[in-house]
């Protein structure tokens, strides 16, 4: 068995897992945070996608012991109790989601993205979310989300997407 | 009833606007609970074996090893499973015999994941190998090895014909015959199969990631031989479906019969590989069609052999379906269909089921045949295309014995071409080339009908005026969840924030199949019309007596308060009034509603405009236009989705998603997202796409509505394979448009010069 | 996926003390993204003990060498293609770079494991008993081929699948290999091997070595390059062919030109006719033209692949073309 200890949404855990035991699985089923879904489970489809050390990743390739010490941040830390994340108020507004099942490895990816370039343009928007497929929506509705959210934080600079 | 004061005046409060999904928050927060990610106390997990075999017959199966591994609390083989097909469906759910490679033979439930592989691995099975075939017209053949008894075909040819196709042929002017493929392809949701299954008794609760609940429970009741009122199925958050969770499979049926051996709810995930080999596929078809047209433009004779490959066990779908019968003026038509089994993974219903292949076929056909005659393709469509009052088919059969009504087909090609600036189109193909780089632009028309079926809802206006509607088909991304609601709140006049939707549990709603072939919108639809209406009038009969007893005929109400008509301060508010009454509830069953004379279909026209690079085979999408008719939109951001996104899976099949068999072993190659490259967000850039809702109404659909889901993904493989003929004179008559494809098709006119086929 | 002990040494020497002698039997993984994710739940291997290595600090960082840059084999891919140093003097590593997978890929991927994932043939994957996995057959040669290889193809047909392969020979880089007993460095085109040479493995790392370097010379000075792949879909998929080219031109003129193909071959392809036929022209439309045909002398198509030499041809023209 593996000790872990990670950061989740903020709150520091610690669990014991097999060592073959993915961030995936230990996420989903050791901790119930089942925001992040299993689409293939081979990093191939970014159903999974959270953010680990501030960077956007496939939990079902990291294997638990490979993030001890680590801060990860899933769909279910970006809402205060609350208020929804700016990211979701869009994703809500615009119809980003039909099925949602990408939804929490979308909104991780944008998240990702804003938090590292506040204001991208279409194309870097793509391509931060390349890596996550989706087969209701064809993407534009994502696409526009994200921009809704860029742009009201330009124009509110104060306003952190945090 | 509901069909005159749709439209006799009044705007609309609610439906037609843009309103974010009612369900969305779940959604965007990740607190929907898809069944995966539900528990249950005692939950073993379940999982199946798949045969490494394509076509074999089980001589021995050896459970015993697996079942004494501590923590394994069930196996069942086929000798468990219960003697009843599953509906739509040549076998049981565990067979004696394996058909497909990657076929369940044996289910476990295990205290965990770890323990359930490891009794997997200890099954031992011993097989007699047979023969196998994967290709359809192998199949047909006297010689070919048999699936089942009485042979490969499923049933007997359908044939549908009017006129006299023979006669029609050397009545025409000019007569081609080609031939075009689609292989098997993927078409399946990002959410793989789930299902959970806890019995209690003999009564079962089965969630499960399903677009039919309804079908689902008629299955497993006759499975098990229960009464409906024993089996209650439920569907909550469903990760996608397009068909293929549209009806009963054998994953179901299998978590259920571990679930009941094991005496512990058992629930079943799908890995990404079994959801791509036993879920459903979209089927092979190979299209031999043969047209006739005379000189003033007609057509006059179109004659098509299809033969489509079921794989192994699905019997229901597998035709063709209406386009060569509905979309065009053809006084003799002739098509026979071949529904063959092989030993390739299930078909089954895929969104657009075979209609995506059809209008790759037929509207390719129409193409070529004008590059023939030298007319201009859109010039030919719009003059053979149906109209509004022309006859047409009421049934499946070749006689039209019906009268095409609400058709807008034409103002589809006409907004369509508009809007893509048709006029830019090479004259001759090739003729728009820069350097490597040829433009072209393309076109393709669609037509489907839906909105059938039984439909039902319940709904139920409590003491404070909040309201409950409940159904049994489901929202599986459609936004059903947010468009019935909506249509109740119109109907009845209150807020839509105070209407709430719960779907998926057969247990709470009148039975309904599903959610599937465009029918919920319409066809729930209607039922939700009915149900909000009989709610209003029993509201404005307790509320007469609140204003000076009033007539009902003389009240209305809007956003939840009831007035005197024309003397607005006599109001009451709905909760004052449910308060006194107590609660409503209201039930409406509707059903398949074209009777009589009038044929009512859904019809489209997508337009590409590709660029094709000479040089690298590569074909890009510059600019599409999908122009439909909806009917009336009702809520247009969940219109704009289905869209978008059915016409970027359509777009798919022209790029990838061929799942590709090895011919030496059956074996499927490519079982993953790697190597079937469904898009991603830069594959189809979203700018270049826009939807047109062409303005209609439906006589049908509540408040005009027709259903939408299918049809986006009908046109895209023929429009791109119109738009690249146009483009670089080359005909692509298989998908998908692979770069050997174009590479091979390019040097093959620079060796014929002046070949344009 | 059968059970596996795993280990986190503390040290690099640590690490190489607990290999084996038998390739499979101990793997070592550095981001997991195919020993883990793809090979071990494809069941393509099943070690009986996994030795991660990401971690571990002799095998971090970009630093600068003599006229070059060492790189740690567990370097994240995304921290390659961002930095600033490579951008400036390595700037062809850091366009093939973000030309892996995706940025969830490329934020769990380490350029050890680039270099020497396994191929992506579909036969290999799906475990039939080829060469690859100690058989006696290429299933590829007279069956589903459209991927594989057209250039010194045989016994095996697949083709090298990195894309970082490709422009590290071009910028001539060459790994630093460690084991128990010693290390040794070798340069990166004579790291990978052909099937000829060995048609089990892809490169010469023996079971019981470590890739824990790679030392890449600073492009020439005044030099240009371009990294091109072409795919099925715009992202998230190998090489049908790629290119990774530089030049260095003087008055328009070729003064070098290093030309290394991707996705042709079971190993990254020096394009030796293609440089050889630059050399001293101006670089237009003719010399490009012919360095494309050059680059494609002596291809030999399978069944299914010979639209990958007009591919080939057109892309290598191009990513010159785009130089001059």
């Amino acid at each position: 068995m593996a000790k872990v200890t990670i950061t989740v949404n903020g709150e520091a855990r610690t669990v014991s897992v097999p060592p073959e035991t993915t961030l995936l699985k230990l996420l989903r089923e050791h901790l119930n945070l089942t925001g992040a879904k299993l689409g293939c489970d081979v990093g191939d489809c970014g159903a999974c996608t959270v953010i680990v050390n501030g960077k956007s990743v496939n939990s079902c390739l990291m294997l638990a012991s490979q993030v001890d010490g680590f801060d990860v941040l899933t769909i279910e830390g970006l809402a205060t109790t609350d208020q929804l994340h700016p990211l979701q108020t869009a994703f809500e507004e615009k119809g980003s989601l039909q099925c949602g099942f990408c939804g929490p490895g979308v909104i991780m990816s944008a998240k990702a993205l804003l938090d590292e370039e506040p204001d991208p343009s279409v194309e870097r928007i793509r391509d931060a979310l390349a890596g996550n497929l989706c087969r209701c929506t064809g993407y534009s509705k994502m696409i526009e989300a994200v921009q809704a959210v860029a742009n009201s934080v330009n124009s509110h600079p104060s306003v952190k997407s945090a | 009833m509901g069909q005159q004061a749709n439209r006799s005046g009044g705007s609309l409060k609610v439906l037609g606007k843009r309103l974010p999904n009612l369900d969305a928050v779940e959604r965007v927060t990740g607190r929907a609970k898809y069944v995966g990610d539900i528990d249950i106390p005692g939950m073993l997990v379940g999982r199946a074996l798949r045969s490494a075999q394509t076509h074999a017959r089980i001589v021995s199966i050896d459970t015993s090893k697996a079942e004494a591994l501590p923590g394994v609390k069930a196996v069942v083989t086929y000798k468990d499973a219960p003697k009843v097909a599953l509906w739509g469906h040549r076998g049981y759910v565990l067979n004696d015999r394996v058909r497909f490679r990657g076929e369940a033979v044996a289910g476990v439930a295990a205290v965990d994941a770890e323990t359930a592989e490891k009794a997997l691995k200890l099954i031992a099975i011993q097989y007699e190998v047979l023969p196998f075939v994967i290709d359809p017209e192998e199949a047909m053949k006297a010689t070919a090895s048999k699936l089942f008894e009485d042979g490969n075909q499923e049933g007997q040819a359908r044939i549908l014909t009017r006129g006299d196709v023979a006669k029609g042929f050397t009545e025409s002017d000019k007569v081609i015959e080609r031939m075009y493929h689609c292989p098997t392809m993927w078409s399946g949701s990002l959410e793989p199969r789930c299902a959970i299954a806890q019995w209690d008794g003999d009564r079962l609760t089965l969630w499960a990631s399903t677009q039919a609940p309804g079908r689902n429970q008629d299955n497993l009741c006759a499975l098990f031989n229960l009464p409906d009122a024993n089996v209650r199925v439920i569907a909550s958050y469903v990760g996608s479906g397009f068909g293929t969770k549209s009806a009963n499979h054998m994953d179901e049926g299998l978590t259920a019969l571990l679930a009941r051996k094991a005496r512990r709810p058992v629930k079943l995930q799908y890995s990404r590989e079994e959801e791509i080999l036993d879920s459903n596929t979209r089927f092979e078809t190979k299209f031999y069609a043969k047209v006739g047209v005379k000189k003033d433009m007609s057509l006059h004779s179109l004659d098509v052999r299809c033969i489509t490959n079921l794989g192994a066990y699905h019997t229901r779908l597998g035709g063709l379906g209406n386009h060569c019968t509905h979309v065009y003026r053809i006084p003799n038509v002739r098509t026979e269909q071949y529904r063959v089994h092989t030993n390739i993974p299930n078909t089954g219903p895929t969104r657009g089921v075979g209609d995506p292949q059809e209008c790759f076929g037929l509207e390719s056909l129409i193409d070529e045949i004008a590059t023939e005659m030298g007319w201009e393709p859109l010039e030919f469509r719009l003059k053979n295309i149906k109209r509004t009052g022309d006859p047409i088919a009421r049934g499946g059969a070749g006689t039209e014995d019906g009268r095409l009504v609400t058709q807008v087909l034409d103002k589809c090609l006409e907004e369509g071409a508009a809007r893509i600036q048709w006029s830019r189109r090479n004259a001759t193909p090739g003729a728009g080339q820069t350097g490597p780089k040829m433009r072209g632009i393309g076109v393709a028309a669609t037509e489907r009908g839906g909105g059938g079926g039984q439909g039902g809802t319940t709904i139920k206006v409590f003491k404070d005026g909040s309201v409950v509607l409940f159904f049994a088909s489901t929202d599986i991304g459609t936004g059903t969840r947010t468009t019935l609601p909506m249509i109740a709140a119109e109907t009845m006049g209150v807020p839509v924030s105070s209407v709430r939707a719960v779907s998926g549990d057969t247990e709470l709603a009148p039975y309904e199949g599903g959610s599937f072939g465009n029918r919920t919108l319409q066809g729930t639809g209607r039922a939700v019309e009915a149900a909000s209406r009989e709610c209003l009038r029993q509201i404005l009969a307790a509320a007469g007596p609140m204003l000076n007893n009033a007539a009902p005929a003389d009240l209305e109400m809007q956003d939840g308060v009831i007035r005197v008509k024309g003397q607005p301060d006599r109001n009451v508010a709905l909760s004052a009034v449910m308060v006194r009454r107590g609660n409503i509830v209201a039930t409406s069953i509707t059903n398949q509603p074209q009777t009589g004379m009038d044929v009512e279909r859904t019809s489209g026209a997508h337009f590409a405009e590709v660029e094709v690079d000479r040089e690298t085979g590569k074909v890009q999408v510059l600019k599409y236009i999908a122009a439909h008719d909806l009917g009336r939109p009702m809520n247009l951001t969940i219109v704009e989705n289905q869209l978008e996104g059915g016409t970027i899976q359509g777009l798919a099949l022209t790029q990838g998603e061929e799942m590709r068999f090895d011919p030496r072993t059956g074996a499927c190659l490519n079982a993953n997202f790697l190597d079937l490259k469904p898009p991603t967000a830069l594959d189809f850039d979203p700018r270049m796409l826009e939807a047109i809702v062409v303005e209609n109404e439906s006589i049908l659909g509540p408040y005009g509505a027709k259903g939408l889901g299918e049809n986006p993904t009908h046109p895209g493989m023929a429009a791109i394979a119109n738009a690249i003929f146009n483009a670089a004179g080359i005909r692509l008559r298989e998908v998908p448009f692979t770069r050997a494809d174009i590479l091979k098709a390019l040097s093959e006119q620079q060796t014929t010069p002046g070949r344009t086929a | 996926m059968e059970n596996f002990s795993y280990s986190r040494p503390a040290t690099l020497k640590e690490a190489t003390a607990q290999l084996g002698k038998e390739h499979g039997k101990i793997a070592i993984m550095a981001g997991g993204t195919d020993i883990y994710g793809g090979e071990m739940k494809d069941n393509l291997l099943a070690p009986e003990r996994l030795v991660h290595i990401k971690h571990l600090k002799e095998l971090q960082g970009i630093r600068q060498g003599t006229g070059s840059l060492r790189i740690g084999a567990s370097t994240l891919l995304s921290d390659i293609v961002e930095s600033p140093v490579v951008q400036k003097q390595a700037p062809l590593l850091a366009m093939a770079a973000g030309k892996i997978g995706t940025l969830q890929i490329r934020n769990m991927g380490t350029l050890g494991g680039n270099l020497c994932q396994r191929p992506r043939c579909w036969y290999y994957r799906n475990n039939y008993p080829c060469y690859k996995h100690g058989g006696n057959a290429c299933f590829s040669a007279i069956g589903e081929n459209d991927q594989h290889a057209i250039l010194l193809g045989g016994p095996s047909f697949i083709v090298h699948p990195s894309d970082s392969a490709p422009a590290l020979v071009a910028l001539g880089a060459s790994a630093r290999i460690v084991s128990g007993t010693g290390e040794r460095t070798v340069p990166l085109d004579k790291f990978f091997v052909t099937p000829r040479e060995n048609v089990r493995r892809e490169n010469v790392l023996l079971p019981n070595e470590i890739l824990a370097e790679i030392d890449v010379p600073n492009a020439p000075a005044g030099s240009k390059a371009i990294y091109v792949k072409e795919m099925v879909r715009e992202v998230w998929d190998f090489a049908l062919c790629s290119v990774a080219a530089m030049v260095t031109l003087k008055d328009g003129v070729v003064q070098d030109a290093r030309i290394v193909l991707g996705g042709v071959a079971p190993v990254p392809y020096r394009a030796v006719k293609a440089e050889a036929a630059l050399k001293g022209k101006t670089l237009d439309e003719a010399s490009a033209t012919a360095a494309g045909l050059a680059a494609v002398d002596g291809a030999r198509p399978l069944s299914k692949n010979a639209y990958k030499i007009p591919l080939t041809q057109a892309v290598v023209k191009r990513a010159l073309l785009s130089l001059a």
